[in-house]
């Protein structure tokens, strides 16, 4: 059971670093829109966090395939696929040349993938409370879970 | 006809048993893939000289390093001892060893034989006609059209096979400067019309008996004594017609005179007299069946519009400005001079709605300065738009409301001045700001953001093998040390030189040295700057050295055995010389970059035409051109690209680096300096000494409710309506798509305004300001009255090469077709349902054109055959195909037209006063001829002009002496040699004009056009062919003028 409370625990630092990266993106996009950054800070800054969202997105695809769970697991490999059809084609990289033609594009994409990632991010939230909570739930657990609440009293009292 | 030896007429069109053995004069960048034309060199490369290879073997790759070049010493840095500098040779070959001078294709060439060509059978014609009704809509190439067997050519009877007559073209070398000025504006108006003798029928002329006046057929020009009671409403120039689009009252619009306005004061409720600019042209099934008898009722494609004769200014010319003050038309066109007041009215206007601006030209003449002492520059607080003639004045010359987005401002004390009684400021003849659409403010310091850089030019010079063999460095070293005293800036220019090829030289220029020096940087993973100072110098200080290196480079190259070029690391090295101050980098790039950054993989693979990655072939392969061009412009760098290989050398990739720092890319395929010398030394000296802005930036502002979408032409885009320009020359023009931003639109008027901010050659800061103003219309028929068919054939030309970077070719030459259609459809309907009385003089399946843009269809027709958007992967290659795409992305709307319709100007005739100077100083230019083979006399000669070439075409029937007097030759070659029309021919008043009109035409412009002499029924004819668009061209799927223009009929009239 802690092996799956590991998982969860992975999969919801991942989802929330693929969040963070995907609303950086969408922040310098709507700031070299608003003319806030030129094109290219916006790009660097862009491009920085790109690969490490592809990498990020792939491990936690590999980690839920592997683990089993073949849904949650599957919506993600298309995503994977898409970004692998990217980085294939070289389109992953914003272009500095080209970013003001694809701002609005790119946008887009943007928020279309943090909804994604949202909702992955809910379900494994969701998922991750419930190991936890359904892992206290056996005997075994709830004595454990006793003990630490009755640890963490003597703590209190102690002090 | 019936000489022995040569087989009757009738045969096929082929050359059986035609092998060029030696070298064979090529036209740069074509591919003579016409069936029964061998081609002459790999399919997809440009021509080779057939002497390079045997050059490269010339030389012994054992050469001994460290020799020391003359004039200089080799310094390498003690870092590097290991730079090797192959300077002397053993057993050197001599300099441009397998170049025989100017090629001579063998081959016997006879005199002209055979009848006239009659243009299309008639057999075939008919064909086409009668498979028209009911056919399926044709879509991309018309499998449906019964065509001839032979595509791409014209089966010209009585030119059968044989040994053909080969060569008749040499290389032209032209003698002394060509340059003369240019005519001011548009396409230089013929003076005189020189009878023309054209098999097929005489040019239209409007009111044409016989031609104009057949209901069903082809109606030309205006429809005046068919239709009673119609009046002219559109025909540019005659009286004026009732047609205004100017609201009453207007502020700050001053009072326009009423004559200053011809052609407006439009009746709203003559939609009548709207619909008289209607032409409409019908191609019935009844129809048509010999070519040149307009008389039955057919269409007769002589009589089709084109801009070509003595009108063809007036069709593709812009339409009166809608004020006295706006901005000359050279500086900005608009494809439509009206505004439509709705996103539902702009939905219907299917043809690219925007402008071309071009805020240097040359044609635009002087600019005023308005505050020649520095004084304030008045703005809009709050969209920061400059003063302007139609600012409206209130509270007695107080304050002033801001004409584009309305804001009421107050006056500066110091520019207060009080108002007349019509609400004028009293002084506005005395502010140029005030009574001129063009103006330029010396701006004050706010505006810099360092002090004005000088004029900096950092030359980047290919010394590989294939530079000195070609003759490249030479003569380009000669063009600038030519051009080193015309440099713009005077004493305040800065140079620099770079010299590569599989290692970095650098030259130490320091003033109180008596010669360059050396220094070599064999690091190209990394390259650095082996001095901190002295490289990059004050030309008038350094004069003496620079001189001296720039007589000492080409010989201490000439014997280079180095065929490695590493393009990538002396950019990167120049980068670090001139990052702190920005310039211009001219980059010479003689083979393909191989080693190093950047290199060039040969990735030009035909068979990618077709499928989801065709677009590849014309974008940048490795990151590093577009990293490397964003960062230059950046720092203010602008890169030209001279290329000079003589194989696929991947413009594309090398073409970013122009593209987004405002530079330019010049491209001379197989490089030879006995034919392109001359094209060469031009260009590259007009590039040097042109007039150029410097460290620029360029902001158009459009009224509340527009939005400019999108931006062609060569920058890079700093923020979302701002175009960095590290340099802005006078041959630059920079194109928007506008959109609307609110569905409705309020005023009445609407405005543009370019502001270009830039350093000029002097050091001055300074803001040219365009302004324009459009009046903004609810009914289409005013956007189609006030339509511009040269600036809208322009932006499609340039949006279409910009969307050919990440789409098919194929969709993109449908894409301008549907276009075109939807535009034709929608002016069909208008024309239906505004006129019920006319549809029935009409036939019903006549094709209605408007009167503005009828000759948009073959404008469109010519752009599908532009070498940037023609065929497949066979017909053009990538590299001509990228220069042709950046000259037509960069160049004006006259450039655009002539590439795109080139002009044929018939060259034989001795009536008329072409070819002698007018009353203007200029010299008066004959009328054009129709761009076909079949409108072009066979007694006669034509000298064919699209802005990249000249070609002078000589028909079979040629007198001889003609030849005597234009060629100094005794009649048509009969070795095979070629003829070249310069230098004048002592006492030959004939030789004296053309050569005056090939001056008038090469004019001071970028691109210098190189003369070649193509004899009819010669196999070098195919190169012609693609640039008579109104012929059927070698590609599959391009079509004739009829062709097309039948096929826009089925497709306009599908539902």
């Amino acid at each position: 059971m802690p092996w799956e409370v590991l998982h969860w625990l992975v999969a919801f630092l991942l989802q929330s670093a693929l969040l963070g990266c995907c609303m950086y993106q969408l922040i310098q996009l709507s700031d070299l829109e608003a003319d806030f950054l030129n094109p290219h800070d916006a790009a660097r800054n862009i491009n920085r966090v790109v690969l490490p969202e592809y990498g990020a997105q792939a491990a936690l695809t590999v980690l839920l395939l592997g683990t089993g769970r073949w849904f949650y697991g599957g919506v993600h490999a298309v995503l994977l696929a898409y970004h692998a059809r990217q980085y294939l084609r070289r389109q992953h990289l914003a272009d500095v040349t080209e970013i003001f033609r694809q701002v609005g594009e790119r946008k887009q994409r943007e928020t279309l993938k943090m909804v994604f990632y949202l909702l992955t991010f809910i379900v494994a939230i969701y998922k991750f409370i419930e190991v936890v909570v359904v892992a206290f739930l056996t005997p075994a657990g709830r004595k454990a879970a006793a003990k630490v609440l009755r640890d963490a009293a003597a703590a209190m009292q102690r002090r | 006809m019936s000489q022995p030896g040569y087989p009757p007429p009738g045969q096929s069109y082929g050359y059986p048993g035609q092998q060029q053995t030696g070298p064979r004069p090529m036209i740069p960048g074509m591919q003579s893939q016409q069936p029964g034309f061998p081609p002459s060199g790999p399919p997809s490369g440009p021509p080779r000289p057939a002497g390079y290879g045997p050059a490269a073997n010339g030389f012994p790759g054992a050469a001994p390093p460290g020799a020391a070049m003359p004039g200089m010493y080799g310094a390498a840095p003690a870092g590097f001892p290991g730079a090797p500098r192959p300077g002397g040779m053993p057993g050197a070959a001599p300099q441009q060893p397998g170049f025989p001078g100017a090629p001579r294709p063998p081959g016997a060439a006879m005199p002209g034989y055979g009848p006239p060509q009659p243009g299309l059978p008639p057999q075939q014609q008919q064909q086409q006609q009668q498979q028209q009704p009911g056919m399926p809509r044709p879509v991309g190439p018309p499998g449906g059209m019964p065509r001839p067997a032979a595509p791409g050519m014209q089966p010209r009877p009585g030119f059968g096979g044989g040994v053909p007559p080969a060569g008749g073209m040499r290389p032209a070398v032209p003698t002394g400067p060509p340059g003369m000025a240019r005519p001011m504006g548009g396409v230089p108006q013929p003076q005189q019309q020189a009878p023309q003798q054209i098999p097929g029928g005489p040019l239209p002329r409007p009111g044409m008996p016989g031609v104009g006046m057949q209901p069903g057929g082809m109606q030309q020009g205006m429809q005046q004594g068919m239709q009673p009671g119609m009046q002219q409403g559109m025909q540019p120039g005659i009286g004026a017609p009732p047609m205004g689009l100017r609201p009453p009252g207007v502020p700050g619009l001053g009072g326009p005179q009423p004559g200053g306005m011809p052609g407006m004061g439009y009746d709203q409720s003559g939609m009548q007299a709207a619909l008289d600019a209607f032409e409409t042209l019908s191609l019935g099934p009844g129809a048509p069946t010999m070519p040149g008898a307009p008389a039955d009722g057919g269409a007769n494609p002589a009589a089709f519009p084109r801009p070509a004769g003595p009108a063809a200014e007036s069709q593709v010319g812009p339409p009166q400005p809608y004020s006295p003050f706006n901005c000359k038309p050279e500086f900005v066109r608009m494809t439509s001079t009206a505004v439509p007041n709705s996103q539902a009215l702009k939905a219907r206007w299917h043809l690219p709605y925007g402008a071309v601006v071009h805020p240097m030209a040359l044609g635009g003449g002087e600019v005023p300065v308005a505050n020649p002492s520095g004084g304030t520059i008045i703005r809009c607080k709050r969209c920061r738009t400059y003063m302007n003639p139609f600012m409206a004045w209130m509270d007695g010359g107080r304050r002033y409301s801001c004409n584009v987005c309305a804001l009421v401002n107050e006056v500066p004390v110091e520019y207060f001045c009080g108002l007349d009684a019509s609400g004028r400021r009293l002084d506005h003849h005395e502010r140029p700001e005030l009574c001129g659409g063009s103006v330029e403010y010396v701006a004050p310091a706010e505006y810099m953001v360092r002090a004005p850089m000088p004029p900096t030019y950092v030359f980047v010079i290919d010394v590989s093998l294939a530079a000195a063999a070609s003759g490249m460095l030479r003569t380009a070293c000669a063009a600038i040390k030519a051009s080193l005293d015309s440099l713009p800036g005077e004493e305040r220019a800065q140079v620099a030189f770079i010299t590569f090829d599989n290692t970095l030289h650098f030259y130490n220029l320091k003033s109180t040295l008596t010669s360059p020096q050396m220094m070599v940087v064999a690091e190209i993973d990394d390259p650095f700057v082996p001095l901190p100072d002295d490289l990059l110098v004050n030309l008038r200080e350094s004069r003496a050295v620079v001189d001296a290196l720039l007589d000492s480079l080409p010989q201490s190259y000439c014997r280079a055995s180095q065929v490695d070029s590493a393009m990538g690391p002396a950019l990167q090295a120049a980068f670090l010389v001139m990052n702190h101050i920005g310039g211009k980098l001219l980059l010479f790039q003689a083979a393909a970059p191989s080693v190093g950054i950047g290199r060039i993989k040969a990735r030009d693979n035909p068979a990618l035409y077709g499928t989801d990655r065709e677009y590849s072939l014309r974008t940048p392969d490795d990151p590093f051109y577009k990293r490397f061009s964003a960062e230059a412009s950046r720092f203010q760098i602008c890169i030209d690209v001279f290329a000079f290989g003589g194989t696929y050398m991947d413009l594309p990739s090398l073409g970013a680096l122009p593209k987004y720092t405002g530079g330019q890319l010049y491209y001379y395929p197989g490089f030879q300096v006995e034919r392109d010398g001359a094209k060469l030394h031009t260009e590259l000296c007009h590039n040097l000494t042109r007039e150029t802005a410097w460290e620029a930036v360029m902001r158009i502002r459009c009224s509340k409710g527009l939005r400019i979408s999108a931006f062609f032409g060569h920058f890079f885009i700093r923020s979302t309506d701002l175009l960095a320009l590290p340099a802005c020359d006078v041959d630059k023009s920079f194109s928007v798509e506008i959109t609307h931003e609110e569905t409705l639109l309020s005023g009445q008027v609407a405005y543009l305004q370019a502001a270009l901010l830039y350093t000029s050659s002097g050091g001055e800061r300074r803001i040219r300001v365009h302004t324009m103003a459009l009046p903004v219309v609810s009914e289409l028929i005013d956007l189609y009255k006030q339509s511009d068919a040269g600036a809208t054939a322009a932006l499609l030309g340039k949006l279409s090469v910009e969307r050919s970077y990440s789409a098919k070719l194929d969709d993109v030459r449908a894409a301008i077709q549907q276009r075109l259609v939807s535009a034709l459809k929608e002016y069909r309907m208008l024309h239906m349902r505004g006129a019920p009385g006319m549809g029935s003089a009409m036939s019903p399946n006549a094709l209605v054109l408007p009167e503005r843009l009828k000759s948009l269809p073959l404008l469109t027709l010519g752009l599908s055959k532009t070498a940037a958007l023609r065929g497949g992967g066979r017909d053009v290659n990538s590299d001509e195909r990228t220069a042709v795409g950046h000259q037509m992305v960069a160049c004006s709307v006259y450039d655009m037209l002539r590439l795109v319709y080139p002009s044929c100007y018939p060259v034989y005739e001795p009536a008329g006063d072409w070819g002698k100077e007018g009353p203007n100083g200029a010299v008066v230019l004959p009328p054009t001829a129709p761009a076909g083979l079949e409108y072009f006399n066979p007694a006669g000669a034509y000298l064919v002009d699209n802005g990249r070439m000249l070609l002078m075409w000589l028909g079979q029937a040629v007198p001889p002496s003609f030849y005597q007097q234009v060629f100094g030759v005794q009649g048509p070659p009969q070795d095979g040699s070629g003829l070249n029309p310069e230098p004048v021919r002592q006492g030959s008043e004939l030789s004296a004009r053309i050569n005056a009109v090939m001056r008038q035409l090469r004019g001071i412009k970028e691109l210098w056009q190189e003369c070649w002499v193509i004899r009819q029924g010669t196999p070098m004819e195919a190169h012609l062919m693609p640039y008579l668009v109104e012929d059927r061209g070698a590609a599959p799927g391009s079509l004739a003028y009829l062709e097309h223009m039948l096929q826009l009929q089925k497709m306009v009239m599908a539902k």
